[in-house]
């Protein structure tokens, strides 16, 4: 049939467009929505609004996603014989001006603002406009353009017509995506893992990952029972690590506890130090109350590189009494540098017992 | 002075500080228009300032610019560039330097533009501690000591922690400060600036290197710079530094570290840790 697969595919692309447009129009206002919910803010990063005095920015913002999401549903509700005639025509006419206008109001914000992004996908659209996102707005306006005076949608008739339609859709959805800078911004972002280091991670969060560790069950008698009763002197963070400290009592010797836990979401590492009130001498080892079980010496101690976070501390010094090296337990106390009293003293002499009475839950 | 314009009369500004330094009025005479307006083109609401000048009752007479001015508004800093993996212990930007305000002239510190925003740094996130009497409590070497725990939390109820930020930023009904506020600019709110920074306290100790004069120290962190990270500018003291702000350090150790106040910056790079 010469001349009949021609015509065929300028059917199938005049089909596809409204269903393609519909839903780059009500993902657009979709993205938009959640950046502005994310941010509590209608004006951030909506692209073209950067144009307009900041009085303005916000009812343009809603008034621009308002638009979208209108016609989105617009163009599905009139796709079919629903809407023939007038209410189609208009609403496909508008979606036309609608993109003709981005286009122009992204070739200005690249003459304005060549750091800005278009933000017409809200926090993927952060790359500065360029040819790409101008040429995706001229092509939407082109299949917008292309949809007016199209009769009602119908299912294809053959298999043939149906695959011929798949086949345009998915030609039209590879050149958009070619000429959409948000989907390598989309491929990243499902890649990153947010570094623990900037993770937000409320004190709340962290006391509650204290109190269901083994080391707080170990050391709570020293503090006065239940973390939810006992409140921290201080609190810090220095990275990955969050530091509580606490006032205790350890035969009569007022103490403070200082326990560094591990900012994860799940299963969160937890160390302790021990440290005279007074004085700053740190007394690592499990208080006497309630004995933590003797555990031998040549278990494998973890590496220092693996806490990373935390400082590094080359000198060995004796713990108090107990005369075995000092464990990953008390560098936070000392590495972080919050108890200048505490001193390491590299001369002092260092046992070797076989056995220490470390509570470090390695 | 460093911020954000929020209001403009002429020659006359009023520039946001943030919560801790509130706002200040920069008055910019005549002479020193020309030579600021070149790195400084856009004096109007919403745009950065940093510049160099005496301080008068009640003003300040700005003289000299003290960067260049970011091209972008206060409320729209780029983001930082995704990496996945760790932050690195050392990290590269501009280091500058701000008045000792009420801390100590001589204090040998810097405000770090990532505390921990459970800290309650620049009035974002927790509330600072009172004592009995209602008075905000301090602590000797901390800063702001006290703040962190909950039972400052517990001993602070949200009216005081709105009239003291109320107060402090110069936001009070009566302050006719309600039509600037439009474009007062909170940095958490804005995003983590340019570079990344592992979250800090004060307190925390960093090796800050003057990678112009080779000199390096380790300072501790003595306040929050969260107002730094609305910068995203570079450094040009001796070649071109990454963009960033990564320290700004008080007047004795931007000194000390062999820094030129007039120059207002110098590229740095900063050792977490120490």
């Amino acid at each position: 049939m010469p001349g009949g697969l021609p015509s065929g595919v300028f059917s199938a692309i005049r089909e596809m467009q409204i269903p393609l447009l519909a839903v780059m129009l009500l993902g657009g206002c979709g993205a938009k929505a959640l950046r502005v919910l994310k941010a509590r803010d209608m004006t951030v990063g909506l692209g073209p609004t950067a144009l307009f005095p900041l009085r303005l920015r916000r009812p343009i913002a809603m008034a621009m996603c308002a638009t979208e999401l209108g016609l989105g549903v617009a163009l599905i509700v009139t796709a079919g014989s629903l809407g023939t005639g007038t209410p189609a025509t208009i609403v496909r006419a508008g979606v036309s001006v609608l993109f003709l206008i981005a286009v122009g109001a992204l070739v200005e914000l690249r003459e304005r603002r060549p750091d800005a992004g278009c933000g017409c996908f809200g926090d993927l659209s952060v790359t500065p406009v360029g040819a790409r996102t101008i040429s995706r707005s001229a092509v939407l306006a082109t299949a917008a353009l292309a949809t007016i005076g199209q009769p009602p949608l119908q299912m294809p008739a053959s298999g043939r017509t149906a695959a011929l339609w798949i086949t345009v859709l998915v030609a039209e959805l590879l050149l958009l995506a070619a000429l959409s800078p948000e989907l390598s911004e989309a491929m990243v972002r499902l890649g990153y893992s947010e570094p623990c280091e900037v993770r937000r991670i409320s004190v709340d969060r962290t006391l509650a990952a204290l109190a269901s560790s083994a080391t707080w069950r170990r050391y709570a008698s020293l503090v006065g029972g239940d973390s939810r009763d006992t409140a921290p002197i201080d609190i810090w963070r220095e990275g990955c690590w969050r530091y509580l400290v606490y006032t205790g009592d350890a035969e009569g010797r007022q103490v403070h506890v200082a326990f560094a836990v591990y900012l994860r979401s799940r299963r969160s590492p937890v160390r302790v130090a021990v440290l005279d009130a007074v004085s700053g001498e740190v007394l690592t080892g499990a208080p006497r109350s309630r004995p933590a079980p003797d555990r031998e010496t040549s278990r494998p101690a973890p590496e220092p590189v693996r806490f990373r976070q935390l400082p590094e501390l080359d000198v060995t010094r004796p713990m108090a009494g107990l005369g075995a090296r000092a464990s990953l337990d008390d560098r936070g106390a000392i590495g972080a540098r919050r108890n200048p009293r505490v001193s390491l003293d590299p001369s002092a002499p260092l046992a070797a017992p076989a056995r220490h009475r470390s509570s470090a839950p390695f | 002075m460093t911020g954000t314009i929020v209001e403009r009369d002429s020659g006359t500004l009023l520039v946001d500080q943030g919560n801790e330094h509130g706002r200040k009025i920069l008055v910019i005479p005549e002479p020193a228009a020309g030579r600021i307006q070149v790195r400084f083109p856009r004096l109007q609401p919403g745009y950065l300032v940093d510049v160099i000048g005496l301080r008068r009752p009640g003003f300040v007479e700005g003289l000299i610019p003290a960067t260049s001015q970011p091209p972008y508004r206060a409320d729209q800093p780029p983001s930082p560039p995704l990496v996945s993996g760790g932050i690195p212990d050392t990290i590269s930007g501009t280091a500058t330097w701000h008045e000792a305000g009420e801390e100590p002239e001589d204090l040998l510190g810097l405000a770090y533009p990532a505390l921990d925003p459970e800290t309650g740094c620049e009035g974002h996130g927790l509330s600072p501690a009172h004592d009995d009497l209602g008075r905000v409590t301090a602590e000797s070497g901390r800063g702001h000591p006290g703040r962190h725990t909950r039972a400052a939390l517990a001993r602070t109820s949200p009216a005081d922690l709105d009239s003291q930020y109320v107060a402090v930023a110069g936001h009070g009904p009566c302050s006719g400060a309600n039509r600037a506020d439009r474009y007062a600019v909170d940095p958490h709110q804005a995003g983590p600036g340019c570079v990344q920074l592992p979250y800090l306290s004060l307190g925390s100790t960093l090796r800050v290197h003057n990678d112009c004069a080779q000199r390096a120290r380790e300072l501790p962190v003595t306040s929050c710079g969260a107002a730094a990270r609305l910068f995203c500018d570079r450094c040009v003291t001796c070649g071109t530094s990454p963009r960033g702000r990564v320290a700004d350090l008080t007047m004795s150790a931007f000194v000390d570290l062999g820094g030129d106040l007039e120059r207002g910056c110098f590229n740095a790079t900063i050792t977490i840790g120490g």
